[in-house]
């Protein structure tokens, strides 16, 4: 008799069905990365799919508006989520709002009263109120919003991390996890959530740990809660590192048929922790945190700080399923997710290729893995992944890659892997210059430091401007005779400076508008 | 209820709802998206990208760009290059205007130096006296890119 019910079926069902409920199928945008797999892709067809109507993208709202609350919000470092009507983000003030999409107008605003959730150690954009964009979920027959923020209410009264969930309709609490980043005044522990995103998968909540600019850096872990009631799942567990102390988690935890997540750097001198789980794409068992398979192409004698910061996507692509991210050095990796049987990592990819592509690099090499800043996590449509990164010239240049969005084809061979290459108008070419890229159906959404939200096309979705080299350094005249290959270089379809500070956070598109919420402290709405 | 009947009911309400309306979904993975065409060959359509510090041509199959020139010690003067051998090129043989410390940064490849040869391989690192003359092969689909600091005479 066949045996229905395999270990890896009764994990993919739950998986499916959340997808199916919050995301795949919704023209909302109910997560950070829009689901579970952290693609950052709206599936839905709608106006934002049509290159003609994208072009008459033009501001409908501005949050605050004419009344704004108290107190004014601060830099916004999470990203806007979407679900039935509403948007729901969280601000640097320590605040969380909702506001009706229609008109931008404040819905309720969490806490109500009281003091704002903030910490009392602040020493970058990660640490300043609320950066972790929320998700929503089902909690007992209610939709629910769920956040990481900093609460001086609970621990040593410093600003320690927990997860609050929230009546999405009401902004009411529903619970309020125990301390899961612990801040004291010990010189030592200063953990927090920062800028990872909660992940509703499994019946649960899972959140990563880093720390507050390391100094001393910090255990990273993930930390599960019942989404029932917030509880601590005691029976999953993962920490990067053993004593004494590395491998924060700064990015989201994705989720498919396993969880999928990066960890910081773990060299602060001295001996190597045992173990070490640092600056490496794992896969891990989502009941017991237990390590399935661990790619770390850095070892702890080259780790000068290439945090593994970018939130992993997962790529259900023609030729199998994949984790794929972007290190901190400019390098990326994609993963095969294999079947869930503990053993070594299989690469798929590696961008740039070379002979790093399965031995991971060594010192002899002389390559860069330092603290250069290639942060943002990539969108995936079908096997396309589109990122910033450090393309073929990181190993020349390892800021080069800031001025290029490149597309690659996750499936094609290394010949065949760059798809396109964008310079983003509009933006620096330094680090922090785009936010993370979302996509619908070929249309590339991106954020700029200099304040625009740009629009691009996918080549086969409307024509590209023309040829440009697949080496960023090489001139197109000069490209094929080099031994190089020229890539399209998509079109802009729209352009538009918000004029409120630069855009670190991802566009979420809701199949009619598309909302961004920006450093000068707005949130907008365009549609065409 | 039946565990199988329990089982499939379960499975029903994921593919009724793709059924209903989620083809997009049955769209991802499966079929892929497909590669664009490539360019034509002599194709001169290019867009208006220019590097902010191109390669240009050192000889045939082997490009250059300087990336810093400083007057250094005892009337020297020291300059620093990259140099750059594109997937699948055999490269004319070239002189570089002084002797060379060379550094391999990407890719793997042979260097041919008066009729001496030699692999080189990510981190391998050569000499160049003044005034030699070498060619590199590069039989990869990957680029070989090469750091050069070179010294001569002002």
């Amino acid at each position: 008799m066949i045996r229905i019910w395999h270990p890896s079926i009764v994990l993919l069902i739950p998986a499916f069905l959340c997808l199916m409920l919050f995301s795949a199928c919704s023209a909302d945008w109910p997560a950070f990365r829009h689901n579970p797999l952290r693609t950052g892709a709206q599936l839905n067809n709608g106006p934002l799919t049509d290159p003609s109507k994208v072009a008459n993208l033009a501001v409908g709202w501005t949050f605050p508006g004419t009344t704004p609350p108290s107190p004014a919000p601060g830099p916004f470092r999470a990203a806007p989520i979407v679900y039935k009507g509403v948007v729901y983000i969280g601000n640097s003030n320590g605040y969380f709002y909702a506001l009706n999409a229609n008109d931008g107008t404040l819905k309720w605003q969490y806490p109500s009263g009281g003091p704002a959730l903030t910490s009392t150690f602040t020493c970058n954009p990660s640490s300043e109120g609320i950066a972790s964009s929320a998700v929503i979920a089902e909690i007992g027959g209610k939709d629910a919003v769920v956040f990481g923020a900093p609460d001086q209410s609970i621990g040593t009264h410093l600003g320690s991390g927990r997860l609050f969930a929230l009546d999405a309709s009401t902004g009411a609490e529903i619970w309020k996890s125990p301390e899961i980043a612990a801040l004291r005044s010990d010189g030592v522990t200063h953990q927090q959530i920062g800028y990872s995103s909660p992940l509703v998968f499994n019946n649960h909540v899972y959140i990563g740990v880093a720390d507050h600019c390391d100094n001393p850096i910090q255990q990273g872990k993930v930390v599960a809660v019942h989404l029932a009631d917030g509880s601590i799942d005691v029976g999953f567990s993962f920490a990067s590192t053993g004593p004494p102390r590395g491998g924060g988690i700064w990015g989201s935890v994705a989720g498919w048929d396993g969880l999928y997540v990066t960890t910081g750097n773990s060299n602060i001198g001295g001996a190597e922790p045992t173990p070490d789980n640092a600056l490496s794409l794992l896969r891990l068992d989502p009941d017991s945190g237990a390590i399935t398979w661990n790619w770390r192409p850095v070892p702890y004698s080259m780790d000068n700080d290439p945090d593994w910061t970018a939130t992993p996507s997962v790529v259900l692509g023609s030729c199998g399923t994949m984790a794929v991210t972007t290190e901190k050095d400019g390098w990326t990796w994609a993963v095969s997710a294999g079947n869930g049987t503990p053993g070594p990592a299989s690469v798929n990819l590696a961008f740039p290729p070379g002979p790093c592509s399965s031995g991971g690099f060594n010192p002899m090499d002389v390559t860069y893995h330092n603290d250069t800043r290639y942060l943002r996590p990539g969108a995936v449509w079908n096997d396309v992944y589109i990122v910033q990164t450090g393309g073929y010239t990181v190993t020349t240049d390892v800021y080069e890659g800031f001025h290029h969005l490149y597309a690659l084809n996750a499936c094609a061979s290394d010949a065949d892997r760059v798809r396109w290459i964008k310079d983003v108008p509009d933006s620096s070419g330094a680090e922090y210059d785009l936010g993370p890229p979302t996509v619908t159906h070929g249309i590339i959404f991106v954020g700029t430091d200099q304040g625009h939200l740009v629009v691009l096309a996918d080549p086969s979705v409307a024509p590209a401007t023309g040829w440009r080299c697949n080496n960023p350094s090489v001139p197109s005249a000069t490209c094929v005779a080099s031994g190089f290959s020229l890539v399209p270089d998509p079109v802009v379809l729209a352009d538009i400076n918000l004029n409120a500070g630069a855009i670190t956070t991802e566009p979420a598109i809701v199949g009619d508008p598309v909302f961004v919420s920006t450093e000068g402290g707005k949130v907008f709405m365009l549609k065409p | 209820m039946p565990q199988r009947f329990r089982f499939s009911s379960f499975l029903l309400i994921p593919l009724l709802s793709l059924l209903a309306g989620c083809n997009t979904w049955t769209q991802r993975g499966a079929k892929g998206l497909g590669l664009l065409p490539k360019a034509a060959p002599g194709e001169q359509h290019f867009s208006n990208y220019q590097p902010k510090n191109p390669y240009v041509e050192l000889g045939q199959g082997i490009l250059y760009r300087k990336l810093f020139e400083s007057a250094g010690p005892a009337g020297l003067n020291i300059e620093v290059r990259d140099l750059l051998v594109g997937p699948r090129q055999q490269t004319s043989e070239v002189t570089l205007p002084g002797a060379a410390v060379c550094e391999m940064r990407s890719g793997s490849g042979t260097l041919t130096t008066d009729h001496h040869m030699q692999d080189l391989g990510y981190g391998t690192t050569f000499m160049l006296p003044e005034g030699s003359t070498f060619a590199i092969s590069n039989k990869s689909d990957n680029p070989i890119s090469i750091r050069v600091h070179l010294i001569r005479a002002e």
